[in-house]
């Protein structure tokens, strides 16, 4: 048994030593030492797509948190129909990254797709979501918000695990309605905030399927899709540039990982445990 | 005391009615906005190509394309049928190594007790954390040094040591089983495989059921690994088969979009049939 | 400090009716007990003058306002749950302070209040903690800290001694009656424990399935109780109910017989009873007596219960069954003020005096005359 378990670890970590030893290009390994870093730096490829990824995180994930928050809060109450209202909200989330990507650009195409027309017909007058360089990156952060179930379940969770007594007390204590939500609910679930937060941070740093399907490996249009992922994708597919490819996933994770334990740090501060969680 | 007459109308009838009939409205709203876009692929698939790029919004295929989904199963540059059971095998069988993996690990964390454990298990879970990023090229650039490149193993392989998110979450369901069973059966002078294999397991084969059911989604939707390791257009699962096909043919939305459709077709499928447990899955995974 | 009215009160869970037409009037600085059974609809009808529960038909008042449309943190109410409540993530001092800051009291005056509670309640020491850090009784104490600290017109308390051991009960029990007094304070407190309600009463409510029994002092209640309900209800062990029937009537004067009874008359009967008619009679446990008594039944000893200061006998009595005994099929339930030497089998010869039982009418209401509260 022991043995087993430690074979699941070793992998796991021996990959990752294994990241260590990247400086090489493949084919033939030559040692270039900090030069793919370097020409990191140097590379506006790297700035747009660095540029690209952090406008995506920064905006998809805080609305997203929001979003699922307001959702969970809405579920909260027990009708006939939550059940129905749960799994709507949820069904998203098993819709094929690739499907997925496809079916938003046909519906977002201006013209074709129904997004424009109900725009339109509210009066204002719609971009052109695929085209427009501006707006492009807009569709796939619309399109990573749209599968908000996880994070919904999580928070819903989080307010059905606050003790109906405690909810009580607090209505009778807070004069407006909001008051109670900023002091006493939210951070009640300040533990589930701290996960969606940081598996959200992860990911969207990571996003590749709806960025490649969207805009190709060009990050069409005019490299206004291009995420991070992608370029070292490029790099190292399309480039057979391994070393810096490397080079730029081992950037990608030390920035992941610096953020993540940032996050960890301060979550001593605002986060409020319940006890041991075994 | 008597009860007083109707004299006195129900106060917060008209007041309470509005609250539901709004709350509900605002409700349907969101379902419709977030149902859309499963619609509308439904639709597009079923629509010829001028339809979908027409004029103005058709918003129900008139007639009914049906012969969309002869041309995509028949279709020689998109082998559909062919992928779609590589998407089969393929997520069968990591769900059944990752329920096989898993549980061994989170049985030896959860209902065994040796010197490290939990240092260990912090471990695994700082795993879940770490980007996937960190390891794919080394693993990459190993698996082809092997040879193994273009085909599957490189993408089973690894549910077959397991995957710390499927562990902690098995992990939770192990530690609920009463340890009285366990001791009872060691006492029995049971093997602790033994004891995994015919205690265990069958008390929490509801968790192992989850498990395999997130793995099998997780594993439909996979997009990255095949997209690498695999090259031949009849080797793809769906999710790659479906992106190049597209990539390739800008032009052949309808056909795509039949693909999309019977690509999320399988997985809507299989969740509306088995909801509750997704939820039960998620639900004892909040404690962190 | 204020009074409470309701008026009409009427609340339905989807079909059906939990309460039932409630009128009451609590009075300023009174502490009133609701009391009853489960599900009698105490704490549903104690949330709704809290305002967590919405009011379908009627109105409640406070202070003379009408409440009922209004939020819990405008009604000038504190609670006091079961649970204690207390927010988790905060300490004792913020758990106090939260209501007076969020209403817009100047920091100043917010502290001065916490500590003066805090120290009315001897709970200095515990205010920096978390509710986590403390025990049952610390917390509850800072729970009623939290009440105090408001200032309100009425004080709530729901089951609040419910959660805490036996002792620790008796002693929370003394420190509310004092707050009481101290405070000058409107309360409701809803329990289901007969004691409490009794030593904290000024006055009792006993309800029963959504409706109001009997109101009125502990004292009252217990020598004249409206109902087979409120009879049975307060007072342990339990009251012994016989079922008899009514041989005549004349005047104010009921013969009454029963089975292994002898024939006896009852004086001072109302009710409009006749010849007849199926009534009960309640005889307390403390009423039946071994010595000579106008009324005497031969029984043999099943079950006691030496408790040192009094002994508890259960004992057959040939025909005469009392209904729902406490003894355990028809036994009656007899208190002696006294330590005794008893057997199981033992034979023993007790009776009563009609002037002290109680006749209950067919339809459950009193029909016996009334007596005085006090003996004398």
């Amino acid at each position: 048994m022991i043995g087993l378990t430690v074979f699941t670890i070793i992998p796991l970590i021996l990959t990752f030593y294994i990241a260590q030893t990247k400086f090489p290009l493949s084919g033939a390994p030559k040692w270039i030492g900090a030069d793919n870093y370097l020409a990191i730096l140097n590379d506006p490829a790297v700035r747009t797509a660095v540029r690209n990824t952090l406008t995506f995180a920064v905006l998809s994930v805080p609305i997203k948190l929001v979003l699922a928050l307001v959702l969970a809060l809405l579920l909260n109450r027990a009708t006939k129909m939550s059940g129905f209202y749960q799994t709507v909200f949820y069904l998203p989330f098993l819709m094929p990254a690739v499907a997925g990507s496809l079916v938003f650009m046909l519906m977002f195409s201006p013209g074709v797709g129904p997004v424009n027309v109900f725009l339109e017909f509210l009066g204002f007058s719609p971009p052109d979501w695929l085209l427009d360089p501006k707006v492009a990156l807009w569709t796939v952060i619309i399109l990573n918000i749209w599968p908000l179930g996880v994070e919904t379940l999580v928070f819903l969770g989080g307010l059905q695990g606050i003790p109906k007594d405690v909810s009580d007390a607090a209505d009778l204590d807070s004069p407006r309605p909001w008051q109670k939500f900023v002091w006493i609910t939210v951070p009640l679930i300040t533990p589930m905030i701290l996960f969606n937060l940081v598996i959200g941070i992860i990911y969207s740093f990571q996003v590749f399927t709806q960025a490649i399907v969207f805009g190709g490996t060009t990050g069409r249009p005019a490299e206004a899709t291009l995420v991070y992922m992608v370029l070292i994708y490029r790099a190292a597919f399309k480039y057979f540039n391994m070393g810096y490819a490397a080079a730029m996933a081992s950037v990608l994770f030390g920035v992941v990982l610096l953020l993540t334990l940032l996050i960890f740090r301060t979550a001593r501060s605002w986060v409020y445990y319940e006890g041991e969680s075994r | 005391m008597t009860p007083v007459p109707d004299a006195r109308k129900r106060r917060t009838a008209p007041r309470l009615l509005w609250q539901t009939v709004s709350y509900h409205g605002v409700m349907l709203l969101f379902a419709a906005i977030f149902l859309l876009p499963f619609f509308w692929m439904t639709i597009s698939a079923f629509k010829t190509k001028a339809q979908i790029f027409a004029d103005h919004i058709t918003w129900f295929p008139n007639p009914i394309q049906w012969q969309n989904v002869v041309t995509l199963v028949t279709r020689d540059d998109f082998p559909f049928v062919r992928q779609f059971m590589n998407s089969v095998f393929y997520a069968g069988s990591v769900a059944l190594a990752i329920c096989f993996s898993c549980s061994l690990a989170a049985y030896s964390f959860g209902c065994l007790r040796w010197r490290g454990r939990n240092f260990v298990f912090i471990l695994t879970v700082c795993a879940l954390l770490l980007p996937g990023i960190a390891t794919f090229l080394p693993t990459y650039i190993g698996w082809s040094k092997l040879g193994f490149n273009g085909t599957y193993v490189p993408l089973i392989a690894p549910a077959l040591f397991g995957d710390a998110f499927f562990i902690f979450m098995l992990r939770q369901f192990f530690l609920g089983v009463p340890r009285e069973l366990l001791d009872a059966a060691r006492l029995d002078g049971a093997s602790e495989f033994r004891i995994w294999w015919q205690i265990v397991m069958p008390q929490v084969r509801t968790a192992l059921i989850i498990v395999g059911l997130f793995a099998i989604v997780y594993t439909w939707n996979e997009f990255f690994g095949p997209l690498i390791y695999l090259q031949k257009k009849e080797d793809f699962p769906l999710s790659v088969g479906l992106f190049t096909f597209q990539s390739g043919r800008s032009k052949e939305w309808p056909l795509a979009m039949a693909g999309a459709f019977f690509t999320a077709l399988p997985m809507v499928v299989l969740f509306l049939f088995t909801q509750r447990l997704f939820r039960q899955g998620l639900n004892s995974r909040s404690l962190k | 400090m204020g009074s409470v009215e309701l008026q009409g009160v009427r609340k339905l869970f989807g079909g059906l009716e939990v309460i039932k037409g409630v009128d009451l009037t609590v009075a300023e600085r009174e502490l009133v007990v609701f009391v009853g059974p489960s599900g009698c609809g105490k704490s549903t009808l104690l949330r709704m003058i809290a305002g967590l529960e919405s009011v379908d038909y009627g109105t409640v008042s406070i202070a003379g306002r009408d409440v009922t449309e209004l939020a819990p943190a405008s009604r000038g109410v504190a609670m006091v749950f079961q649970n204690y409540a207390l927010y988790p993530h905060m300490s004792a001092f913020d758990n106090m302070a939260y209501g007076l800051r969020r209403a817009g009291l100047p920091n100043a005056e917010v502290n001065a209040r916490v500590k003066k509670t805090a120290e009315l309640l001897q709970i200095s020491e515990l205010l920096p903690r978390r509710p986590k850090s403390m025990s049952g009784g610390q917390r509850q104490r800072v729970a009623i800290g939290r009440a105090i600290v408001r200032d309100p017109e009425v004080f709530l308390f729901d089951e609040p001694l419910s959660n805490l051991d036996a002792s620790l009960r008796v002693e929370m029990r003394g420190q509310i009656a004092r707050l009481h007094r101290e405070l000058q304070a409107t309360m409701i407190f809803v329990t289901h424990d007969q004691v409490e309600a009794m030593t904290l009463a000024d006055r009792i409510v006993v309800l029963n399935s959504g409706r109001i029994e009997q109101v009125g002092s502990p004292l009252e209640l217990y020598a004249n109780p409206a109902n087979r309900f409120v009879a049975g209800f307060l007072g342990s062990p339990k009251m012994n109910f016989v079922p008899a029937q009514v041989q005549g009537v004349v005047g104010e004067t009921a013969t009454i017989t029963a089975a292994g009874l002898p024939t006896f008359a009852m004086p001072g009967i109302t009710g409009g009873l006749k010849a007849g008619d199926a009534v009960t009679l309640g005889l307390r446990a403390e009423h039946l007596s071994l010595s000579p008594s106008p009324v005497q039944i031969p029984a043999t000893v099943r079950m006691y219960e030496q408790l040192g200061r009094e002994t508890v006998l259960f004992v057959d009595a040939g025909a005469v069954q009392s209904i729902e005994s406490e003894g355990g099929s028809g036994a009656l339930t007899l208190q002696m003020n006294q330590p005794m030497a008893v057997e199981i089998g033992q034979s023993l010869t007790l009776g009563f005096d009609p002037a002290r039982a109680y006749l209950f009418a067919p339809d459950g209401s009193r029909c016996s005359a009334r007596r005085s509260v006090l003996p004398g």
